[in-house]
């Protein structure tokens, strides 16, 4: 049972399980691409709302105007995709 | 997305694009000159690398400074704006008052720049606007102040 357990846990991609804030949260932290990617499919997929859609662009202008932290070219893709 | 928020995007698109370092100028100058040389050095932006290309056309001219002439022509180029490519350099060439130069005194002068950055989503904006009026309108316009400092070459003594 156990090893079913194990299984079935390396089979799923918890990115497409994670929840939309824990994804921001993650994407807000540091240049990990992963959690903008994911935010990217989700928008593509039209399974976000205009909310979450306004609430990430935020996240994606605060990246783009912060110097210091690396450009990751998917919080562009999103916002161009989103207008 | 709301309009506010993509017009915030492509304003800071074109404030990365051209920092407040663009400007250096070509110093010192000799008396004869009668010309200072200005670069404008443009870095890759902060957008998608696969976006719907974006064109931005910078129009650079000398507003004031001590030694500059009153007359002064503009340089206009455009690029696309781009996170790939590399910089981007626009050369421009103040003109100096050869009265004032000739009487000036050894040392620092300054110049003040005007970059006006206009951004579209048409190639060849200032032609296409020309040849049909009223069709084409820019994304956004932009003005960036530089200042800097440069010297008069000291002159040099005649020898005996």
């Amino acid at each position: 049972m156990c090893f079913v357990g194990i299984w079935i846990a390396r089979r799923i991609d918890w990115q497409h399980v994670k929840p939309v804030w824990l994804l921001q949260r993650e994407a807000a932290s540091g240049p990990t691409s992963p959690a903008v990617i994911e935010l990217l499919r989700r928008l593509e997929s039209g399974s976000l709302s205009r909310q979450q859609i306004e609430s990430i662009s935020n996240d994606a202008l605060n990246a783009q105007a912060d110097p210091v932290k690396p450009w990751l070219d998917e919080w562009g893709a999103f916002v161009e995709e989103a207008h | 997305m709301g309009d506010a928020l993509w017009k915030k995007y492509l304003d800071q698109a074109v404030s990365t694009e051209i920092p407040s370092t663009a400007l250096t100028v070509s110093s010192p100058v000799s008396r004869d000159q009668h010309e200072l040389k200005v670069m404008l050095t443009y870095v890759p932006t902060r957008r998608a690398s696969v976006g719907k290309p974006l064109w931005l056309q910078t129009t650079v001219h000398a507003t004031s400074g001590d030694l500059v002439a009153a007359k002064q022509y503009k340089s206009e180029i455009e690029h696309p704006l781009q996170m790939a490519g590399g910089n981007e350099t626009q050369v421009y060439r103040v003109a100096l008052d050869p009265e004032k130069l000739k009487r000036a005194d050894d040392g620092s002068h300054d110049v003040h720049i005007e970059v006006e950055a206009l951004l579209s989503d048409v190639i060849d904006y200032s032609l296409n606007a020309e040849r049909y009026p009223g069709r084409f309108h820019p994304m956004l316009v932009k003005r960036f102040e530089f200042t800097a400092n440069w010297n008069v070459a000291p002159t040099t003594a005649p020898s005996p």
